[in-house]
């Protein structure tokens, strides 16, 4: 008869077994060094690769379907496996498939989590001479290197900019974009009043909002090797006050910001400017079209402070090889299908993210969205961005809280600035 | 029965008799932790495993990647300074100190009348059950909407015809918790109602109507029939969502994130956050194991309130 | 199988004192009367409380349910019209096509079922052992039980994850679990983690505590065996408490959401929940359709709890062998 003790017992062993288990799973895998080989022969590749990807639900998942047939039709011999999983619940699908041991071998994460990954070696290492050869944009580049090698690329970008109620700035008398952010200052008050806040900057997300300011004063999250943080630098204390005295002059109003999936207030009229991305364009399709018309809405980057140039902000997917794959060749191979001009397009056509290069097929889609147009356009000023350091996933989760505490007034920006260094030493001397 | 062995063997006699009564009581106990065995070996295995991996991972810096890595104590020494942890836990018993109570008192008032012959009943059973059956998901999202600050959201058009004009419910430090609460005791409701009303059943009508016979009217009634005879209820109900208010997740993750400013982070959330956002396993296991042994303490507490009950 | 109560009028709903004939007693007759009018005005009362009481609480799904009619311009109007201008009851079958929703409903109907089952086979079980037999151990299982319900479902989620990757002897691992996918990708480790819920079980004891022990002795002493008893005497009794569990088991298979997610890759072993997240985007999100979706999700829900709860009905449960 099953004692309570024997069953205990029993328990216990197994508990401790399945920890070495955990340790086993998590060292192994073929990790070679060097970057992955890029020139393995179509007709070598065998065998059955996992993507994981956020990307790509509802609709466009016909199209990733159609991208990766046109894969295996060159590579006879070659599965390839979606697994599709929400964005908010890349993490845990990322953390518990890493622990099992069962990572995917093509893996799409976000802007920013790049070092993080590649320090702890689930990203593989991919030529420098192939992703050179890319031709892409500097600015896009930095958010895949890692101690100046590459592990990641950029397949669909969400980029943000401002726009504008042509009708309220004709109203108000403004004739030209803000070129510094004194001038977005000045016009922000001038538009706000009669129910209209005149500029919405936080709606989209908080963090990413002034992380964006942040880098319009000429900051930076980090260090250029992202072993310290520079996010509490002067930029950083110009950038808070300069949210601070908006919200003090009304301009921006903290409590008008859009929760998931309602239409913004840009959208209904109540905020004359707002920080949008091109991703957007979906929603306002949905739910907003006229904004959709030839015209409709002006745009202009967020301007510089402190004498810099304006900047956008860079979000979006990419794209990278595991490292623990036992078939990096193959995965190798879809990510160079994936890059190609011809998929790229189509992959802006199904997901509505913009390319990481203007050098592409023209897509109806692209041509149609004006803010992709723009963004492409200025895809060089694409300098600000999440990340940019080994710790930062461990940072980000953290880093609002601060910063929401400053915006309800609970912390000065003296406080907030050293909260923020402190949460950031603190990560990053555990790595 | 012969007399002739020793009396060595006192009990001679006995035998016969204990065998008679260790039989039933034999196939008692036997089938007693036969049918015991298969929900008890699931949840050793299922849970109790797992349990005891989380708490050899608490001594351990673990981010998945590497070999878990022993750090002793650490990990528990942190918790201990993590001002936002304690933060969180403050929230929960917030949350709970306020919603349980409110929550589980209209759950009773809305069982008693259900439990009545009247018109509608069941769509009116329906309607309260609505909150729990549909994915909290989408009930966050709809309460995004409900809540939303600008003066056409719901509840300040409601709350406007009363005056109170246009709030932010949900970024407003001070008004985050309280409308979080809210929506918990909204949807709290329903599963507490439908336990209610399967005790209810059990209610014998005979006290009733003694009672009406006495000319007691129907508060005296719930007071002094209906309440005493569902403390075994209540005291289910209690534990099970103090325990459950203690793994809210979904709710606050898609309501505020846990913000503005930590302002509505409850542990579950910190756990999640520790483990899936920051990679640091180990000191998502510590968090967890001090969850467990919060709540066992709160378990022994509820008894207390609610007084012992039979064969509990 | 011993009667049920007969369905005795439920309180209230009948005047006074029925043992006294009309007439006989003039105080009484007049104190009946003036109760019936309380009575009545109590009933419109209630009935005036719980429409306003039930609305508000159904507000949010009435809400959700329209929406799901509703064109997604309508969502950015200030104000939004309560009644949709435009209906659209092509929502509903534009989220059908948006995922293969007919796939993730088999699934989530298997989940769901499988859980309702197992629960309610296993959980009665040792509810019944734990509420109504003596044997070694028991107090120790009680509180193994309640403790596992205390434990928070992200503190589990790696090691039940590893557990199930390990499994021996499935999906291409040796005997000590090395090298394959173990359950990984297979309806085990949809089912069998989540087979028996120790809520459940704390449930049925509670449900169980509450029936007569007077009926377990009687039946013992007419020699009816000790499984027999619990299944053909006392789980009868318990009816309300079998229909609580199966509907809550249900409804927790049915909006299963993460733990499908992360044990699986295949899109033919998703859920519904699932497709349904599929519409909330990282930047935009279908509002139409997600509502549709969820609309279309609770119906069978709702379904399935109206045709339940007509059980609930006062004496259904055996209040005795009087």
């Amino acid at each position: 008869m099953l004692s309570r003790r024997s069953l205990l017992s029993a328990a216990g062993v197994t508990g401790v077994g399945l920890t070495a288990a955990a340790c086993g799973s998590s060292g192994g895998g073929s990790s070679s060094d060097g970057p992955v080989d890029l020139a393995a022969e179509a007709t070598e590749l065998s065998g059955e690769i996992t993507l994981l990807t956020p990307d790509f639900t509802g609709d466009a998942r016909q199209g990733l379907d159609d991208m990766i047939k046109q894969f295996t039709d060159q590579h006879e011999g070659l599965k390839v496996k979606v697994d599709q999983v929400a964005w908010d619940k890349l993490n845990e699908k990322l953390s518990t498939s890493i622990a099992g041991g069962l990572v995917a071998d093509v893996i799409m994460t976000g802007v920013g989590w790049t070092p993080p990954f590649a320090h702890k070696k689930i990203f593989a290492e991919l030529p420098t001479d192939y992703v050179d050869g890319l031709g892409l944009d500097e600015a896009l580049l930095t958010s895949c290197r890692y101690e100046d090698k590459y592990y990641s690329l950029p397949i669909g970008m969400d980029l943000r900019f401002v726009v504008y109620n042509k009708d309220m700035f004709e109203a108000k008398g403004i004739t030209e974009a803000p070129a510094t952010m004194e001038e977005l200052a000045q016009i922000s008050e001038e538009l706000t009043g009669d129910g209209v806040v005149g500029f919405d900057l936080l709606t989209k997300n908080i963090r990413q909002g002034w992380i964006h300011m942040l880098y319009a004063f000429g900051g930076t999250l980090f260090t250029e090797d992202g072993l310290a943080p520079a996010m509490q630098e002067e930029p950083g204390r110009l950038a808070t006050q300069w949210i601070l005295d908006r919200m003090d002059e009304g301009a921006i109003d903290y409590n008008l910001q859009a929760a998931e999936g309602q239409p913004t207030p840009f959208m209904q009229g109540t905020a004359a400017m707002q920080l949008v991305s091109t991703a957007d364009w979906e929603s306002w399709k949905d739910m907003a079209p006229q904004l959709t018309e030839e015209g409709a809405v002006g745009m202009f980057l967020l301007p510089g402070g402190n004498g810099n140039d304006p900047v956008m902000f860079q979000g979006g997917t990419m794209v990278s090889v595991g490292q623990r794959s036992q078939n990096t060749d193959a995965a190798a191979a879809l990510v160079k299908h994936l890059m190609t001009p011809e998929m790229l397009a189509a992959g802006n056509a199904a997901t509505g993210k913009v390319p990481p290069t203007a050098d592409i097929p023209d897509t109806p889609e692209i041509t149609d969205n004006f803010l992709t147009a723009f963004a492409l356009e200025h895809l060089d000023k694409a300098g600000a961005a999440e990340g940019g350091s080994a710790a930062w996933m461990e940072i980000r989760g953290n880093l609002q809280p601060i910063i929401e505490a400053c915006l309800t007034r609970q912390a000065d920006v003296d406080k907030t600035l050293a909260d923020m260094e402190k949460l950031a030493t603190d990560a990053i001397s555990r790595l | 029965m012969s007399t002739t062995t020793a009396p060595r063997t006192a009990g001679a006699q006995a035998p016969a008799v204990t065998r008679r009564r260790s039989g039933p009581r034999a196939a008692e106990a036997r089938w007693g932790m036969l049918l015991a065995a298969p929900a008890t070996i699931h949840t050793l295995l299922w849970i109790g495993i797992p349990i005891i991996v989380a708490l050899v991972l608490s001594f351990t810096a673990y981010d998945v990647v590497s070999a878990p890595r022993f750090n002793a104590g650490d990990n528990y020494a942190q918790i201990f300074q993590d001002t936002i942890f304690w933060k969180a836990v403050v929230n929960n018993v917030i949350i709970a100190g306020v919603g349980i109570p409110i929550s589980m008192f209209l759950a009773l008032v809305f069982a008693v009348m259900l439990n009545r012959a009247i018109p509608g009943r069941g769509i009116f059973r329906v309607m309260v059950f609505l909150p729990h059956i549909t994915a909290t998901v989408a009930v966050a999202m709809i309460w995004l909407w409900i809540y939303s600050p600008s003066s056409s959201g719901l509840m300040n058009t409601v709350l406007g015809v009363i005056g109170i004009g246009p709030l932010p419910y949900l970024t407003s430090p001070s008004l985050a918790l309280p409308s979080v609460i809210l929506v918990t005791i909204w949807q709290g409701i329903g599963l507490k109602m439908l336990i209610y009303l399967a005790a209810l059943q059990g209610v014998n009508e005979e006290l009733y109507e003694a009672a009406d016979i006495d000319g007691a009217n129907f508060v005296q009634k719930f007071h002094r029939i209906t309440v005493p005879m569902l403390k075994p209820a209540t005291f289910f109900i209690l534990v099970t969502s103090l325990i459950a208010n203690f793994q809210t997740f979904d709710l606050i993750y898609i309501l505020t994130e846990g913000g503005p400013a930590n302002a509505t982070n409850v542990v579950t959330y910190r756990i999640y956050q520790t483990a899936f956002q920051e990679f640091r396993f180990g000191l998502a296991s510590a968090q967890s194991i001090i969850l467990l042994l919060m709540l066992i303490v709160l378990t022994f507490f509820s008894r207390r309130i609610v007084g012992g009950t039979d064969a509990d | 199988m011993p009667t049920e109560t007969s369905n005795l009028a439920p309180m209230g709903s009948t005047p006074g004192p029925q043992l006294t004939a009309p007439g006989r007693n003039p105080e009484h007759a007049v104190h009946g009367r003036s109760l019936r009018r309380q009575k009545k005005m109590g009933n419109a009362l209630m009935l005036l409380f719980l429409s306003v009481a039930a609305l508000i609480m159904a507000t949010p799904f009435l809400w959700m349910a329209l929406s799901a009619m509703r064109d997604p311009t309508e969502m950015a109007m200030v104000p939004m019209p309560l009644i949709p201008q435009d209906w659209r009851f092509e929502n509903f079958t534009e989220t059908l096509e948006r995922a293969p929703f007919g796939i993730y409903a088999r699934n989530s109907l298997i989940l769901a079922s499988a859980a309702a089952i197992l629960n309610v086979t296993f959980a009665s079980a040792c509810g019944y052992a734990l509420a109504k037999l003596r044997f070694a151990g028991s107090k120790f299982v009680f509180g193994w039980i309640v403790a596992c319900i205390m434990i928070p479902f992200y503190a589990t989620v790696i090691p039940v994850f590893l557990m199930v990757r390990h499994m021996p002897l499935f999906g291409g691992n040796s005997i000590f679990g090395q090298g394959g996918i173990g359950w990984i990708d297979s309806w085990w480790a949809l089912i069998v983690p989540g087979a028996v819920s120790p809520f459940m079980v704390f449930l049925f004891r509670q449900f169980y505590v509450g029936t007569p022990t007077e009926l377990i002795e009687a039946a013992r002493l007419d020699g009816v065996s000790e499984f027999g008893i619990y299944s053909r005497i006392i789980t009868p009794l318990i009816r309300p408490g079998l229909l609580t569990v199966a509907l809550l088991s249900f409804e927790a298979g049915w909006n299963n959401f993460l733990w499908p997610l992360l044990v699986t890759t295949s899109e033919n072993l998703r859920v519904i929940q699932v497709g349904i997240a599929s519409f909330r985007q990282e930047a935009t999100t279908d509002w139409h359709l997600l509502m549709a979706g969820t609309t279309m999700a609770a119906v069978p829900m709702i379904v399935l709890f109206l045709i339940f709860q007509r059980y609930f009905v006062q004496g259904f449960a055996a209040s005795g062998i009087k």
